[in-house]
């Protein structure tokens, strides 16, 4: 066992360390251009070994186990380069129990996940004949196992199911783009009647083109422009921004920074998040941490080394993977939805609006400082508490700390989309360039 | 045609499959280095070796991937990949069949051991001068190296067996005024096919003496504290050689991957061959034999000889990128675009080096051409759903009246891919070619290269508060 060579390699270093290991089957079937086209399957394990000698890190990582030695040795000659930090590995006990593997979706078998894509092509193409489909269903069995010269030694297992619909029309004035997105790691039962009724509807209602005028419009945002748009928050809740003062919410923690109905956690432990784990990359706990609560900025995510070098704790926001040292990314983030806000009173009680289904050019701005600059790649124009048509070649540009504010509902139904758990969002006064 | 067993030793014996398949394996090592402000926070070395195998059987694609690589390809494996060809609808099947071909090119290097060294006192050089001055708050300055085998075999009796080695900074200064947070970065970085005896330390000199490169990456950065953002609407433009590379990648190469058209009929009548979307004078064209650029190669991750193609002619479209199986169903000439990430990746069609060619005009003739507009520059991302496009610039000027005027920054284009190209105007005389890295699908970063010259466009809408 590879995990158990490297610790008798180590024995002797007097070395601190942590050996981290995975593996993963994965299997998948594509669609494309509403055919059948390929079945993938990938197999996939590594080891990553990180010593710290002299107090300073070093790092290494393979996938060919016959190369172990070569690895220990790689990792302490780095050492000598490293960081200094003065880090001490955790022993945590009584990690969280967290909900991974879903037996129904461990019992699927791929004919019927094929089947699944089949079904969901021909009920669209029944409603939209001239829509194009490509569709991939992707399921993964994970496993990883971490392990530490503190004594730490402990394993998960995770089942993600993945369904990815996407359409194309191409009409007189251009090509149009339709997305869905479903997680099916806890149940693997897809409404496809459901699904392929609201995907055709959408088409259905994109064929007819409104013009717009540049101005100030009511938004919604559809819960996948939603997790773009708190995605930028959460490259300045980054711990690691703020050990290098390069946040705009550097001097925030405790101050109101949104409206105070708005609440935001990061949730390591959300059942069958593909982020959800018992213990992050360092070996600290997963857990619940709120990032917005009653519109107040609460809490910066960090790891294990930067909550160190700034003297606070780990919130186990240290992600890994056999390639890399942890670094800080946020879990699995929940918006908390309002009550009795379904989209379907949202867009009534909108007179003069628009409603964004999918954006270009998420991370394109200067994040660091909140900016978004995004083209409405599917948008439609609300009048009157009605969708009335498509609108085309408009961009959405402003930031973030800004946009909070200007925040005024949250709707009830959130989207699962595997790390963001998501309510359509409203946003008052956004302007809006238009070509028209 | 030499056994599988010759070319790949861990491989079992694939001759009784009679169908199309390929195997690639590929072994890598990877260095990297990575300041953050003065901190060394990640130095690391990565040691990879996988595989991925393909089978094409009545017109469709059965693959596994794999990285233990002595136990995972076996009979039951394979027998197993077969099994879901009875689900998958047979189809018409069609792909281009090469001839066989053996080229196996060979490499020492002689000065491996000594290097971190070099690179490591190399970075520091650049970090420490991203830190110069007092607004810059922090850096992002990233070594990379990455050496490369590839072996591949096909049913066809293709054997390829070479390396390519790649090498980029990438170097980021963060200046911060208050609340106000801006930052500006550029990459550098060069790849070369490995023979005979091989300096590493000699081609690593590529990265030498940017120093006046790194000043300005400072410069900016603290410039762009006290640039104005751009107000929303139409304007006129004149972009650098950065933007016209990702333009030209971003909004029209991808269009031309052949990939997104051949099961798309009304695409297939926008993108046909000879469609004038272009003044004459606008050429671009994909070549990954460009010597040592970050986009160039020899064979693709199909087997197939790397070569120049013309996507765009005298303002025509005049080709497409192909792989095996997009060249068939196209009845097209295959291209040698097929390319993946890695080995956990099958090849998908993608770009090289995709650039614009170069006229007559020079910089100072397009602002005099321009007169009143903007000069957008430098990108810090494009993105594009086919003939959409969107990417955002790190900084730009005012042109009032042909001569530069203020910085500003948050300018971002968007646009329709072929309104946009019958709106180019002019094309200057300066062409630049730039690393850049690509995603498309679940695959990135694969190595690119982009360039162009000083293009000016008419009737660009910019995003804008």
């Amino acid at each position: 066992m590879v995990i158990e060579d490297l610790k008798e390699l180590l024995k002797d270093k007097g070395v601190i360390y942590d050996i981290f290991y995975e593996k993963s089957h994965n299997e998948s079937f594509k669609f494309r251009g509403d055919e059948p086209y390929s079945s993938e399957k990938k197999e996939k394990r590594g080891v990553g070994l990180r010593v710290v000698k002299n107090g300073k890190i070093g790092f290494s990582s393979t996938s060919d186990f016959s190369k172990l030695k070569e690895l220990v040795d790689t990792a302490l000659t780095l050492s000598f380069y490293g960081e200094k930090v003065d880090i001490k590995l955790p022993l945590e006990k009584d990690l969280p129990e967290v909900k991974t593997v879903s037996n129904k979706t461990s019992l699927i078998k791929g004919e019927k996940l094929f089947s699944m894509g089949e079904e969901m092509i021909s009920l669209i193409k029944e409603k939209e004949p001239e829509v194009k489909i490509d569709l991939s269903i992707e399921k993964e069995y994970y496993y990883a196992r971490l392990v530490n010269s503190e004594g730490f030694d402990s394993d998960y297992e995770k089942i993600i199911l993945e369904f990815d619909l996407s359409g194309l029309l191409v009409l007189e004035d251009g090509l149009i783009w339709f997305y869905d997105f479903y997680n099916l790691s806890e149940n693997p039962e897809l409404d496809l009647k459901k699904v392929s009724e609201e995907f055709s509807q959408l088409i259905k209602v994109a064929k007819k083109r409104v013009k717009i005028n540049t101005g100030e419009y009511k938004i919604i945002l559809m819960p996948l422009p939603a997790a773009y748009f708190f995605s930028i928050l959460f490259v300045g809740a980054n711990g690691k921004q703020l050990e290098k003062k390069s946040t705009p919410l550097i001097d925030k923690e405790g101050k109101e920074i949104a409206p105070s109905f708005l609440n935001i956690i990061d949730d390591g432990t959300y059942p069958f998040g593909f982020n959800t784990s018992p213990f992050d990359g360092d070996g600290i706990k997963r857990r619940k941490t709120k990032v917005i609560e009653n519109g107040v900025f609460c809490n910066f995510l960090f790891d294990l080394t930067t909550a160190k070098k700034l003297n606070r704790e780990s919130t186990g926001n240290g992600e890994r993977s056999y390639e890399v040292i942890p670094t800080i990314q946020a879990t699995n983030i929940y918006i908390e939805p309002s009550k009795d806000y379904p989209l379907a009173r949202i867009i009534k009680e909108i007179k003069d609006g628009i409603i964004v289904y999918y954006m270009l050019g998420g991370g394109q701005s200067n994040v660091l400082a909140g900016e978004f600059n995004w083209v409405i790649n599917l948008g439609f124009k609300i009048e009157d508490g009605e969708i009335i048509g498509r609108i085309k070649d408009c961009m959405f540009a402003g930031n973030l700390y800004e946009y909070l504010n200007k925040i005024i509902l949250i709707g009830s139904e959130i989207k699962d989309l595997g790390n963001y758990f998501v309510p359509p969002i409203v946003l008052d006064k956004c302007k809006i360039v238009s070509k028209e | 045609m030499k056994k599988i067993k010759e070319v790949m030793p861990v491989m079992p014996d694939l001759s009784y499959v009679k169908d199309y398949f390929d195997l690639r394996i590929e072994e890598s090592e990877i260095t990297s280095l990575q300041f953050r402000g003065k901190e060394l926070e990640v130095i690391q070395r990565n040691f990879e070796r996988g595989g991925f195998l393909r089978i094409f059987k009545k017109g469709n694609w059965l693959s596994t991937s794999f990285n233990d690589v002595e136990n995972q390809i076996n009979k039951e494996s394979i027998e197993n990949l077969l099994k879901d060809a009875e689900l998958l609808k047979p189809k018409e099947e069609s792909l281009i069949y090469l001839f066989p071909k053996e080229d196996k090119r060979s490499y020492k290097i002689i000065d491996q051991e000594e290097l971190l060294n070099y690179k490591f006192d190399l970075l520091r050089k650049y970090n420490n001068l991203l830190l110069s001055h007092p607004k810059i708050v922090t850096t992002h300055a990233i070594y990379n190296d990455r050496l490369v085998r590839k072996i591949f075999y096909s049913k066809e009796g293709r054997q390829i067996d070479y390396t390519i080695f790649y090498y980029t900074l990438y170097l980021a200064a963060i200046a911060r005024d208050g609340n106000n947070i801006c930052d500006y970065s550029i990459g550098i970085g060069r790849s070369k096919v490995l023979e005979g005896e091989v300096s590493l330390k000699d081609l690593l000199k590529d990265l030498e003496g940017k120093e006046a490169e790194v000043e300005e990456v400072v410069k900016i950065a603290v410039d762009l504290l006290s640039a104005e953002p751009v107000v929303g609407g139409v304007y006129d433009v004149v972009i650098d050689q950065r933007l016209a590379g990702v333009f030209a990648h971003e909004a029209f190469g991808h269009l031309s991957e052949a990939d997104h058209i051949y099961n798309n009929e009304k695409l297939k009548k926008l993108m046909a061959i000879g469609n004038q979307y272009g003044i004459e004078e606008l050429t671009i064209v994909d070549n990954p034999l460009l010597p040592n650029e970050r986009g160039s190669y020899l064979y693709d991750d199909e087997g197939t000889e790397a070569k120049k193609t013309y996507l765009l002619k005298e303002g025509k479209i005049a080709g497409h990128l192909h792989s095996k199986e997009t060249a068939a169903k196209m009845n097209e000439e295959i291209t040698g675009n097929a390319r993946s990430v890695s080995y956990r990746h099958p090849p998908i069609v993608r770009m090289s080096n995709t650039y614009i060619e170069p006229r007559d005009k020079s910089f100072e003739e397009l602002l005099f051409m321009l007169d009143n507009g903007l000069y957008v520059c430098s990108a810090r991302g494009g993105q594009t759903e086919l003939e959409n496009f969107s990417f955002a610039s790190q900084y730009a000027y005012e042109v009032k009246n042909g001569k530069l005027g203020k910085m500003i920054r948050d300018v971002t284009i968007c646009g329709n891919v072929f309104e946009t190209l019958k709106n180019i105007k002019g094309i200057g005389n300066d062409l630049k070619i730039y690393p850049g890295s690509c995603g498309k699908g679940e695959q990135y970063p694969l190595p690119v290269g982009g360039g162009g010259p000083h293009l000016l466009i008419k009737n660009v809408v910019i995003g804008g508060r």
